[in-house]
């Protein structure tokens, strides 16, 4: 009996990994022009209770390193697949602006009021496009086993990553490309986890 | 010595009855002030019948099909019953949720919202599934977060809000075999604890007034 449990926690424990691995939302792949500069905002971070929306402080959950984790690597990710990458300077007065409304950017349209500091900032800074990401956390409740029932419970708290593609030029004001992965734990920045959800954010950008 | 022996066993049994019962008060669903209500909203009675949208599905990954607007409709519409509203009018036509998207109801436009789900209807019931997910190891889990937007069409407004998660989980080979019903668990404890947040259904001034 035992040893037969032993085989079964072998066969299962694939499953149990699959179940970790993150989960991507679209399958479109889309090609930035060669001679295309992409200017690339800060990321957006935002932590949220699970149960109210509420937001926490990122600082709770290691959220500025999150950040700084994901900036580099996907810094280092789209470089490596020859996308002319600009990053952000906030100092500027125009760049500065789209850093400051990087939330909105975020919408499934692009506000009207934000399009014209959009077409400018590119213009000035000789890019094509504009790459918004965001790091989206819902911090819940853990998982547990209770030995006298045998009730168990998985995490709750999951991330998600974002990544649109802002064509500043767009009659529709629709970002051109947009990409999502989910990793189902809170994200821990040096994780080899991490790191592959990162790359599969951008891994149909090319 | 018998007595004595006896009134310890019958203390012993009340008190473990008493147990029972004040676990099973403090189990019992009951009601939980939601994340949102508009005042207005609290004191209007209202009459026509609410209209129950299909889920707005929010998952990054879509393949597993929950078959979620039949569980909403028996679990949601007995407690809008209970609160004293009409039973709820389910409209499984997909066409109205295929478009909407989180910030529809983050950012909401009272023009989009006044378009929202059949003409004729004045308020209406949005589910929204955020996340759902199960696990199969040892054992079997699952977790569904829903959240739930009763929309006046008519003033293109958010009338109530409220969220709800569900957490399910059985370990062993028991647990395995019964996935399942583990799913079912997690998403009809999402749904409950969303129900007990529904506003009691307003008494107008008027009626109260003539009694």
């Amino acid at each position: 009996m035992k040893q037969f449990l032993y085989l079964l926690c072998l066969l299962l424990a694939p499953t149990s990994f699959y179940a970790q691995s993150p989960v991507v939302s679209s399958k479109i792949t889309f090609s930035v022009p060669r001679d295309s500069g992409v200017l690339l905002l800060p990321v957006f971070l935002q932590y949220e209770d699970i149960y109210t929306d509420a937001p926490l402080n990122p600082a709770l959950h290691k959220g500025q390193e999150t950040g700084d984790v994901f900036d580099s690597l996907t810094q280092r990710y789209l470089r490596q697949h020859g996308i002319r990458l600009l990053p952000a300077n906030p100092a500027d007065s125009l760049q500065g602006k789209l850093v400051g409304a990087v939330k909105n950017l975020l919408r499934p349209m692009v506000p009207s009021n934000i399009r014209p500091v959009l077409t400018a900032a590119t213009k000035a800074a000789g890019c094509h496009y504009v790459l918004v990401c965001a790091v989206r956390v819902k911090v819940g409740p853990g998982g547990y086993w209770d030995p006298n029932s045998g009730a168990i419970a998985s995490s709750s708290s999951y991330a998600r990553l974002h990544a649109a593609l802002i064509d500043p030029n767009s009659t529709d004001g629709k970002p051109r490309w947009i990409q999502d992965v989910e990793i189902r734990k809170l994200p821990r920045p040096q994780t080899a986890l991490f790191a592959e959800a990162v790359q599969m954010l951008f891994q149909l950008l090319k | 010595m018998k007595n004595s022996n006896f009134s310890i066993c019958s203390i012993t049994a009340a008190l473990s009855a008493l147990c029972v019962i004040l676990s099973f008060i403090a189990c019992a669903p009951r009601n939980v002030t939601p994340l949102y209500l508009e005042a207005e909203f609290s004191k209007t009675r209202i009459a026509e019948p609410i209209y129950l949208l299909s889920f707005v599905d929010l998952r990054v990954d879509k393949a597993k099909n929950l078959n979620l607007d039949d569980n909403a409709m028996r679990r949601l519409s007995p407690s809008f019953e209970k609160k004293g509203y009409g039973p709820l009018k389910a409209m499984k036509d997909r066409k109205w949720v295929e478009s909407v998207v989180e910030d529809d109801f983050t950012h909401p436009d009272s023009s989009f919202l006044a378009v929202l789900g059949p003409e004729k209807a004045h308020y209406l019931f949005c589910p929204v599934l955020h996340d759902f997910k199960s696990k199969l190891t040892f054992g079997s889990t699952a977790n569904a977060e829903v959240s739930g937007y009763i929309v006046d069409k008519k003033r293109g407004k958010i009338v109530w809000k409220h969220k709800g998660l569900g957490q399910a989980g059985q370990g062993g080979l028991m647990g395995m075999a019964m996935k399942g019903l583990v799913e079912e668990e997690a998403v009809n404890t999402a749904l409950l604890s969303l129900s007990v947040a529904i506003p009691q259904n307003g008494i107008p001034k008027t009626v109260v007034a003539k009694k």
